[in-house]
């Protein structure tokens, strides 16, 4: 393991390690007295220090969304959360397919539309009842068993033949106020799936937002349970009850919380297809300004983005980071959602969140708050209900292109402008959330302090803490996570203090203990100067093997390949299970604000094209990659000078 | 003769009868086929629609219009049905399957199990309702990316030996586990580590185990085995996956059903001889 701090290179030693004492189990004695000594003794009590990280997909679609049914979709929410949870299940092509290992929590962001009569034959309601045939069903149902099936066979006969009673086709016709009971079941599942401490299921919806075609979706993830969730009904985009315009959004947000008393943000993804809409600094694409009322609005109720998923990676671009050779990962640059609008270069700037980050310092000394100081997760954003994000488990975007040995030439979309390839699709990704404990409230309450990261797929460990004071000594300390939490702020939080001082992090990397060892743990910065320009930097924190990192902080090196092609196979014996460091920032200027997050590369590994190839006997296409470097981000550490 | 005939008046006359038949029944079925009835409880609905959009009660001639637009579309789909267009469409078929299926789990999930339905489906399934393993241990870790690895393992084999306990290298791992199911020590430590626990004595230095991550020496305080969870505290999860199943059952019954009403009949490819 290379330590690389302030230019110096140490090699690590043997280190006592204190038994009793536990990084993972220290706690901060937060509030608690201190006059009675022994009452403090166990530092277990009361402690809300964040000692696990808890792994989810902050964004998937059942069988219940529009588009996700019409794809063949026929797995529903049951099924959904027990594959999360690490059951198998069968997926709606027939295809067993289970989790490599159990996920801590997930969120269904399901569209809303549906019938709602066999509920209330179920229910038994004034108006079922009212219908001698509907009598007869209801209480078939209640019977249950043989009763039951038969009922359900004649319910369906009769609704297939349109022999259903006239009132029954009347009040149950294709219409907002009968097909809506949709929520409740969305909500419902959620609930029954929640398990405090062990997994959970947090209510919440997609508001699908794409006018002419230009990507402004926003998840929306609510703290609460079922009976709050269902004092409202989800927050839709389609005239004349919804909008495409975030501000509703935001409204509705506003509305929930006042209403009942709960909490709810929301979480865009996928600027890279908003063709340069979801990061506006001037004009916002519903014609309204880049004003004081936009940003607080902004920052208030988004503090989170979703940098990384299946429909491209959206950390940054080759064009807006010419000097980061990583840069150019799993892009998606070809046009907006439906390929109506062709991309061109100026529009990047409103689609990356690296660029985000920085436009948001911009405006921040502008307009007195940064609309775009956001945490970052990963999702799947799959349409197959199953949260699968593993290059060697991939079940693709929709039904369509579940495994198969000729979904890579299914296009995700073309037409006589261009053409997103079936190839391009991504096996991305996760959020890994900072926590005590494994409960809704918890974990929305880290979201929201953006105690977060992301990955595309693998689950590595990443810590960050910042601060001035940090040294050698605490990089290696067993109180490891203890004493970043005492001197300084985890991902997610701002610099104090300092008085001109230029901060230290400590990083500590882990890999996944069943994926690629690790490349580089690097430190991306962005600043703005005193006169406003914005710049950003990367810095090689540590490298694996005997790279060395040069004067500019960087190691041009790269790590090799052990990837075999015609196996789809490779070998962790480059790159390194552990990468930490200790690094000072050495163009640190007090007057300039700045943000700092760390990104992690694995040494590379196949991608899930190349499986298909040797699995599956896929023919690949020459323009396929078909090995990359998975990833994690985490979310920023802010300095402002104020 | 033929002549003979088409000049016959009888003929004529029963070609006239049977022209008239013809267009008399056909403009009776053609009324019926042409007439779109808009009923009372549509018009509410269009009614309600205004509202919504608008803001405000209708006036006449929206309402007007929106009759208008819901039949013409009526009309649409009719003779877009009449010309066939929903057969065979890929998007329409799928929502139909899609529905059947919405139909099904919502009808298979309404039962509630009696208590011996439950005792039996929770002794039968008895292994998805037992306590985890439980452990407590401390853990030491020796990182692999460094050299001298062996030389490093005997080092602290040695320190056991003499009752010391191991010196490890620094890793933001967690060092004691206090009383974490087997899922969690998987989460923290992966698979192949977790797996090993099962076998090992407690309340002694143990190791090296290979992780993910490296080698580790462990040393078990406690390990709880299994037990069976009683049923009264597990009801609700164990309804819940009684529901499951008997939705899967739900399921798999209609489709032998209709199995048993269907014939399935695969032309035979002619491609096939070649195979």
């Amino acid at each position: 393991m290379n330590l690389h701090g302030k230019g110096m290179k140490m090699k690590s030693q043997l280190l006592v390690v204190s038994i009793c004492a536990a990084v993972s189990s220290m706690a901060v004695a937060s509030d608690t007295t201190a006059h009675n000594q022994s009452k403090n003794y166990s530092p277990y009590a009361q402690s809300t220090m964040p000692t696990n990280v808890y792994w989810g997909d902050s964004h998937l679609h059942t069988g219940l969304s529009l588009d996700a049914g019409l794809f063949g979709n026929t797995v529903g929410l049951d099924e959904a959360y027990r594959l999360a949870k690490g059951e198998q299940i069968d997926s709606s092509t027939g295809i067993p397919v289970k989790l490599s290992r159990p996920l801590d929590w997930m969120i269904v962001t399901d569209h809303t539309d549906l019938m709602g009569i066999a509920t209330d034959i179920k229910k038994g309601t004034d108006n079922i009842i009212a219908n001698p045939k509907g009598k007869e069903w209801h209480e078939k149902f209640k019977k249950g068993g043989k009763d039951a099936g038969e009922a359900a066979f004649d319910l369906i006969q009769n609704f297939a033949q349109m022999t259903l009673p006239k009132q029954f086709v009347k009040d149950y016709s294709p219409g907002s106020e009968v097909f809506g009971g949709v929520w409740k079941d969305i909500v419902e599942a959620a609930d029954r799936h929640n398990e405090p401490g062990l997994f959970t299921a947090f209510i919440g919806f997609e508001w699908t937002s794409v006018p002419k075609g230009f990507n402004l979706h926003r998840n929306v993830i609510i703290r609460d349970n079922a009976d709050k969730a269902l004092q409202v009904e989800p927050a839709t985009t389609q005239p004349p009850i919804g909008s495409t315009d975030p501000k509703t959004l935001y409204k509705w947000l506003a509305n929930y919380e006042s209403k009942t008393g709960g909490r709810a943000f929301a979480f865009a993804h996928n600027g890279n297809l908003s063709n340069g809409w979801m990061f506006p600094t001037e004009k916002t694409y519903h014609g309204g300004v880049v004003d004081k009322a936009y940003v607080e609005a902004r920052a208030k109720w988004e503090p989170h983005y979703e940098i990384t998923q299946i429909k491209g990676d959206g950390e940054t671009h080759p064009h807006l980071s010419p000097d980061d050779e990583f840069a150019d990962y799993e892009t998606w640059d070809v046009a907006n959602l439906d390929i109506s609008e062709l991309k061109t270069p100026e529009m990047f700037k409103g689609e990356y969140a690296r660029e985000a980050l920085k436009q948001g310092l911009l405006l921040e000394k502008k307009l007195g708050t940064n609309p775009y100081k956001f945490g970052v997760g990963g999702a799947t954003d799959s349409h197959t209900s199953l949260a699968t994000a593993e290059e060697d488990n991939f079940f693709g975007k929709s039904t369509s292109v579940e495994p198969s040995a000729s979904r890579i030439n299914h296009p995700f979309i073309k037409n006589e402008m261009g053409a997103i390839e079936g190839y391009q699709l991504v096996a991305s990704g996760y959020t890994g959330i900072w926590a005590h404990e494994n409960t809704r409230e918890a974990l929305f309450d880290a979201m929201e302090r953006k105690e977060t990261y992301a990955t595309t797929g693998p689950r590595m460990l990443v810590r960050l803490f910042g601060g001035f004071d940090y040294n050698e000594a605490d990089l290696q300390s067993s109180q490891f996570a203890k004493v970043g939490y005492a001197k300084g702020v985890p991902m997610g939080g701002d610099l104090k203090g300092g008085s001109g001082k230029a901060p230290t992090f400590m990083v500590s990397a882990m890999k996944d203990p069943i994926s690629g060892n690790l490349d580089r743990v690097q430190m991306v910065k962005g600043w703005m100067d005193k006169s406003g320009q914005l710049h950003e930097r990367v810095y090689d924190l540590a490298v694996s093997g005997d790279r060395k990192i040069d004067k500019n902080g960087r190691a041009k090196q790269a790590v090799g390949n052990t990837v075999d092609i015609e196996n789809a196979t490779w070998d962790n014996s480059i790159g390194e299970a552990q990468l930490s460091a200790l690094w000072t920032d050495p163009d640190f200027n007090s007057k300039e604000s700045a943000f700092y997050y760390v990104r992690v590369l694995e040494i590379p590994t196949p991608r899930w094209v190349l499986y298909d190839k040797v699995r599956l006997g896929a023919k690949i296409p020459k323009e396929a990659e078909l090995v990359g470097q998975e990833r994690a981000y985490t979310s920023p550490i802010w300095y402002s000078p104020k | 003769m033929l002549k003979k005939i088409i000049s016959e008046p009888l003929v004529h006359f029963l070609l006239f009868s049977l022209i008239i038949f013809i267009l008399f029944n056909n403009t009776e079925i053609v009324e019926e086929n042409y007439k779109v009835i808009v009923s009372e409880g549509r018009v509410e609905q269009l009614k309600n629609d205004i509202l919504l959009k608008k803001q405000r009660p209708h006036v006449e001639q929206e309402l007007d219009i929106a009759i208008e637009s819901y039949a013409l579309n009526e009309i649409y789909l009719r003779e877009a049905r009449e010309l066939g267009l929903d057969k065979g469409d890929r998007v329409i078929d799928r929502r139909l399957r899609q529905k059947m299926e919405f139909l099904l789990d919502e009808m298979a999930s309404i039962q509630e199990p009696s208590n011996q339905e439950l005792k039996g489906f929770y002794q039968a399934n008895i292994d998805n309702y037992l306590t985890p393993y439980i452990y407590t241990f401390k853990q030491v870790f020796i990182s692999t990316d460094d050299d001298a690895v062996e030389e490093r393992i005997k080092t602290q084999q040695q320190r056991i030996a003499k009752g010391l306990e191991p010196q490890g290298d620094f890793s933001i791992l967690p060092s004691q586990i206090n009383s974490k199911s087997l899922q969690l020590v998987v989460k923290d430590f992966g698979e192949k580590f977790s797996q090993q626990l099962a076998d090992f004595q407690t309340n002694q230095w143990i190791g090296p185990i290979e992780s993910g991550f490296g080698k580790h020496f462990v040393f078990i305080e406690e390990r709880q085995s299994k037990q069976a969870i009683p049923l009264p505290s597990i009801k609700e999860k164990v309804t819940q996956d009684w529901q499951y199943f008997q939705r899967q059952k739900f399921k798999q019954a209609y489709e032998s059903e209709l199995w048993q009403r269907y014939v399935i009949e695969v032309s035979e490819n002619i491609n096939r001889e070649d195979g």
